[in-house]
C-alpha cells in the first residue's frame, strides 16, 4: 500500500478545539519540530564538524570555535567560558555574568572577530555584535550535576546514571536570541538558505553545538582537576545528557505576536493528524513502530520529573493514558478500515489533554514519508498578512469577529476576575512580566496582549457601526486597528488566535512557553511556577561527531531496554 | 551606530506608542520606520522628528478629518502615520481618483504606506510635495529632488496618485541601518514611557522567579 495515494478525507481539527491553552499547554514535541528537522537535514546532507580552537584554563575559563560545514555553508559556535561565582548565578534576564557564552557566527572567526567577540559576547544584552553573528546565547551549570560529574570523571568513575537521570543536563540557557537581536542578523538575511528556512533552525544549531561544547568542557575540567586520574564519559552516559533551558515570561507574548506564524505551526501539525488519520489501512511496519513508541513513551513519561502541582497531576494523567493505551491496543489491534482514525476517535474520548497530544505525536511519528514534508510549511512571510483591507464591508467584519472571537464575546470583560491579570514590560532590563492590574499601577503600560478582551471592545463599537467600508470606522476608531489586523489574519489562518483569555486570573502563562517550546522539540516540561519553565533539548540525541553513522531521527523517545519487544 | 531592521522596527514601533499612537497605528510606525531603512532613508530621525513636534497634542488633532476633498487635520496638521494607514485603508479609492492632503508632517512617512497601496491595487503611486516626486512600485522606489526637500519637516501639501512612468534615483535596499546616536536617545526617550516603573512586588512576582538557580 501506498501511504502517499490516500487523499486526505478527516477534517482538520476544530480551532475551538485545539487553540485553548490548557490544550497548547499539552503539546509534545513530534516529528514536525524544529531540532528533528535539523538533525534530519544535517545527517541527509552530511554535514561535517570539527573543533578548530579549544583554550580553556585550569579554572575553566577561555574559549573555543565549533564549526559545522554543510553544502554551501560553515557556521561556527563561538564559546566564552567563565568561572562564575554562586552568588552571581541567577537565570533570569536581570543576570550580568553567566558560566558560558555563546554566538552562532556565520562562517569560519578569524583571531580579529574573536577579539571582538571577546569583548561584546561575555557581557551579552550589555554588548553588541554585527551581521556576521546570527545568535547570542548563554548557559548557567546546574551546579549539583556539575561538580559530581567533575569529580566521578576526576577520580576515574563515571557518573552515578540515576543522578543524571535525574537533572538531564549540565548547562541550560537561559536565553537563545536571533533574529537581529543586540545588532546580529535579521532573518530577513538568511531564511531564503535551505538550512535556515524552517523556523528556528539558528537557534537549534547554536543548542545543538553548544551541547558538544558543554560535554567537552566537563571532560576537560575533570582532566585539569586530576590530570593521572581522569576517565572520559562513557559513550553510552554521554549520550543521556541534554542541554538544558530556563524559560520565562520573556518567551509568552511570542505566539500572539506572531499569529501567521503560529498558524503555520499548528496547522502543519493538525494535517499530520488529519493524513494519518486519513489512511485507510496500517502497515505492519508502521503497527510494529507504533508499539514500540507507545513503550517508550511510558518510558519517558515514568523519568519526567516535576515539583509544580499542576503538572505532576497532568503526568500522572499522562501515565494513567498510556497504560489505558497500551491495554487498547491489546483488544483493538491496529486491524480494519481506517484504523489510525478509530485509534484517535477512542482516545478523543478515552485521554487527558496530555495524552490526546501525546497520542498525536505517537501516531505521526512512524509516518515519516507521509507528513515530514510538512515541516516546509511551519515558516512564515508575515509581511503580506500586515497590511488591512480597508475595504471590507463592517457587516464582514463583525461576522469574522463573531467567528473567531465568540468565545471572547461571551466573557463578562467587567467582571475583575476577567480582566485580573496586565501584561507589560518593566524598566529594568526591559523585562515582560504579569501584573495583577487591581493592586499594581500598571495598567497604563498595558501590552496588547489579550486579543480576546479587544476583539470584544471592538465588537461592540462595530455593532454601533453603519455598514461601509472599514476603512471609515479605522478613521474614527484607530484603537481598533490592531483588532482588525488579527480579525484579518485569522479569517485566512484558521489557526492564528488563541482561543483563549490570556489575562484572566486563572491564565497559566507556562501553556504558552510549552507550546512554543514543544515545537523546539523539548521534552521533560519541568515548571518551576506558573510562569516559569525549564525543559531538556536534545537528550539522547546522537552528537555531532556521530551523526554520519548513528540514526539522527529515532532519538527523542528513550530505547527500550534490551530485551525488549 | 550600525542597527538590525528587526531592532529599528522594535525601537520605533515602542517610541511611536510611548508617544501615544494606539497600538495598531504605532506597529505601522514601527513597520513604515524599517521600510525606509531598507531604502536608505532616515526614517528613524523622521519619526523622532515627527513624535517630537507632535508631542503633547492630542493624537485626534492630527487625522484626517475627512477623505473627501482635501485631506485635513483639525489641529492644522496631519500626522503621516495616520494619514498614510487612512491612506493605504482607502486604497480602492486611490485608484479611482488623486488623493490631496494639506500640511502634512514628515512627508517622507509616506513613502512605506504608498508602496502597501501599490502592492494592493497594482499600480505604481506617485507622491508628490514641494519640490519632491516619488514614484513607488511593488518592490521598487525612484525619487526625484533634492534631499532636504524630502526629509523635509512638512510639506505645505501632498498630492498622491495613480502613476505609471518611473523616472528619477531608484533607492537600493540596505539590510543594516545607521542611526545616529542622538537619534537613537530621542527614539529610547519615547519609547521609555512604555516600560512601568519596577516595584518589589514586580521584581519578584511578575517575572515568577524568586527561586535559587544554584541548583
Amino acid at each position: 500500500m501506498d501511504p502517499v495515494a490516500s487523499p486526505p478525507t478527516v477534517a482538520l481539527r476544530d480551532p475551538g478545539v485545539v487553540m485553548r491553552l490548557s490544550r497548547l499547554g499539552s503539546l509534545h514535541q513530534c516529528r514536525l519540530s524544529f531540532m528533528r528537522v535539523l538533525l534530519r537535514r544535517l545527517k541527509r546532507e552530511g554535514w561535517r564538524f570539527d573543533r578548530p580552537v579549544f583554550h580553556i584554563d585550569s579554572r575553566g575559563v577561555g574559549h573555543a570555535v565549533y564549526t559545522t560545514h554543510g553544502p554551501a555553508r560553515s557556521y561556527s559556535l563561538v564559546a566564552f567560558a567563565n568561572d562564575l561565582p554562586p552568588e552571581k548565578r541567577s537565570d533570569r534576564v536581570i543576570a550580568t555574568e553567566w558560566d558560558a557564552t555563546f554566538t552562532l557566527f556565520d562562517g569560519i572567526p578569524t583571531d580579529a572577530d574573536i577579539t571582538r567577540l571577546r569583548a561584546n559576547i561575555p557581557l551579552q544584552e550589555a554588548g553588541r555584535v554585527t551581521e556576521r553573528e546570527l545568535s547570542v546565547s548563554r548557559a548557567n551549570r546546574s551546579v549539583r550535576l556539575w561538580d559530581h560529574v567533575v569529580d566521578r570523571l576526576a577520580a576515574g568513575q563515571q557518573p552515578d546514571p540515576e543522578q543524571v537521570q535525574a537533572v538531564g543536563y549540565l548547562m541550560r540557557t537561559t536565553a537563545v536570541y536571533g533574529s537581529g537581536k543586540l545588532g546580529a542578523a535579521d532573518r530577513e538575511a538568511t531564511c531564503d538558505r535551505p538550512e535556515f528556512r524552517a523556523p528556528f533552525q539558528i537557534e537549534m544549531l547554536s543548542v545543538y553545538l553548544t551541547r558538544a561544547f558543554v560535554m567537552d568542557l566537563v571532560e576537560h575540567m575533570a582532566v585539569q582537576k586530576s590530570p593521572d586520574t581522569a576517565v572520559r564519559l562513557h559513550p553510552d552516559l554521554r549520550r543521556r545528557f541534554g542541554i538544558g533551558n530556563s524559560t520565562g515570561l520573556g518567551m509568552a507574548p511570542f505566539l500572539i505576536n506572531h499569529p501567521v506564524l503560529l498558524n503555520n505551526w499548528i496547522l502543519a501539525r493538525e494535517t499530520a493528524l488529519a493524513r494519518v488519520r486519513g489512511l485507510p489501512g496500517a502497515t505492519p511496519d508502521s503497527v510494529s513502530a507504533f508499539h514500540r513508541l507507545v513503550a517508550r513513551a511510558r518510558i519517558n513519561a515514568g523519568s519526567w520529573r516535576t515539583d509544580h502541582p499542576a503538572q505532576q497531576a497532568r503526568i500522572a494523567a499522562l501515565r494513567a493514558d498510556l497504560d489505558r493505551l497500551e491495554a487498547h491496543l491489546e483488544r483493538h489491534p491496529l486491524f480494519g478500515a481506517a484504523p489510525w482514525d478509530a485509534l484517535w476517535r477512542w482516545g478523543e474520548g478515552a485521554l487527558s489533554e496530555e495524552g490526546q497530544e501525546q497520542l498525536l505525536s505517537l501516531m505521526i511519528e512512524p509516518h515519516g514519508v507521509l507528513v515530514d514534508d510538512l515541516a516546509a510549511q511551519t515558516s512564515a512571510d508575515e509581511g503580506p498578512g500586515f497590511a488591512i483591507d480597508g475595504a471590507m464591508p463592517v457587516a464582514s467584519l463583525r461576522a469574522l469577529t463573531e467567528d473567531v472571537f465568540g468565545w471572547a464575546l461571551a466573557i463578562d470583560w467587567q467582571s475583575p476576575e476577567a480582566q485580573a491579570r496586565v501584561w507589560y514590560t518593566s524598566e529594568e532590563k526591559l523585562e515582560p512580566r504579569l501584573g495583577e492590574r487591581a493592586r499594581e499601577p500598571i495598567e497604563p503600560y498595558e501590552q496588547p496582549l489579550c486579543p480576546g478582551r479587544d476583539a470584544a471592545r471592538m465588537h461592540a463599537d462595530l455593532r454601533a457601526e453603519p455598514d461601509g467600508p472599514i476603512a471609515a470606522f479605522l478613521l474614527r476608531h484607530p484603537e481598533h486597528r490592531h483588532v482588525v489586523r488579527r480579525v484579518q489574519i485569522a479569517a485566512r489562518h484558521p489557526y492564528a488566535e488563541i482561543r483563549d483569555n490570556t489575562i484572566g486570573a486563572r491564565v497559566m502563562p507556562i501553556d504558552l512557553l510549552r507550546a512554543k517550546l514543544a515545537f523546539f522539540g523539548a521534552v521533560h516540561f519541568d515548571p518551576r511556577s506558573d510562569r516559569w519553565v525549564r525543559i531538556n533539548m536534545f537528550r539522547d540525541a546522537p552528537f555531532p561527531a556521530d551523526l554520519e553513522r548513528a540514526e539522527a531521527d529515532d532519538w527523542t523517545f528513550p530505547a527500550l531496554p534490551e530485551g525488549a519487544a | 551606530m550600525i542597527w538590525s531592521m528587526n531592532e529599528i522596527e522594535t525601537l520605533t514601533k515602542k517610541a511611536a506608542r510611548g508617544a501615544g499612537m494606539s497600538w495598531g497605528l504605532a506597529e505601522e510606525a514601527g513597520k513604515a520606520t524599517r521600510r525606509l531603512q531598507e531604502w536608505g532613508l532616515d526614517g528613524a530621525a523622521a519619526l523622532a522628528d515627527l513624535l517630537t513636534a507632535t508631542d503633547g497634542t492630542a493624537r485626534s488633532d492630527l487625522l484626517p478629518l475627512a477623505v473627501s476633498g482635501v485631506w485635513t487635520a483639525r489641529g492644522g496638521m496631519l500626522c503621516p502615520i495616520a494619514a498614510g494607514a487612512c491612506l493605504s485603508d482607502h486604497a480602492a479609492v486611490l485608484a479611482e481618483h488623486p488623493v490631496e492632503m494639506a500640511r502634512v508632517a514628515q512627508p517622507m512617512l509616506l513613502i512605506p504606506f504608498a508602496q502597501t497601496i501599490a502592492q494592493q491595487i497594482g499600480r505604481v503611486i506617485d507622491l508628490r510635495w514641494d519640490g519632491v516626486r516619488v514614484q513607488i512600485g511593488t518592490d521598487a522606489v525612484h525619487v526625484a529632488g533634492t534631499e532636504p526637500a524630502l526629509c523635509a519637516a512638512v510639506a505645505t501639501g501632498v498630492r498622491c496618485s495613480p502613476g505609471q512612468m518611473v523616472t528619477g534615483r531608484k533607492l537600493a535596499f540596505t539590510a543594516r541601518a545607521a542611526i545616529t546616536p542622538v537619534t537613537a536617545a530621542r527614539l529610547g526617550t519615547f519609547a521609555h514611557r512604555t516600560y512601568a516603573p519596577a516595584t518589589d512586588e514586580s521584581r519578584l512576582a511578575g517575572a515568577g522567579a524568586g527561586l535559587s538557580d544554584n541548583d
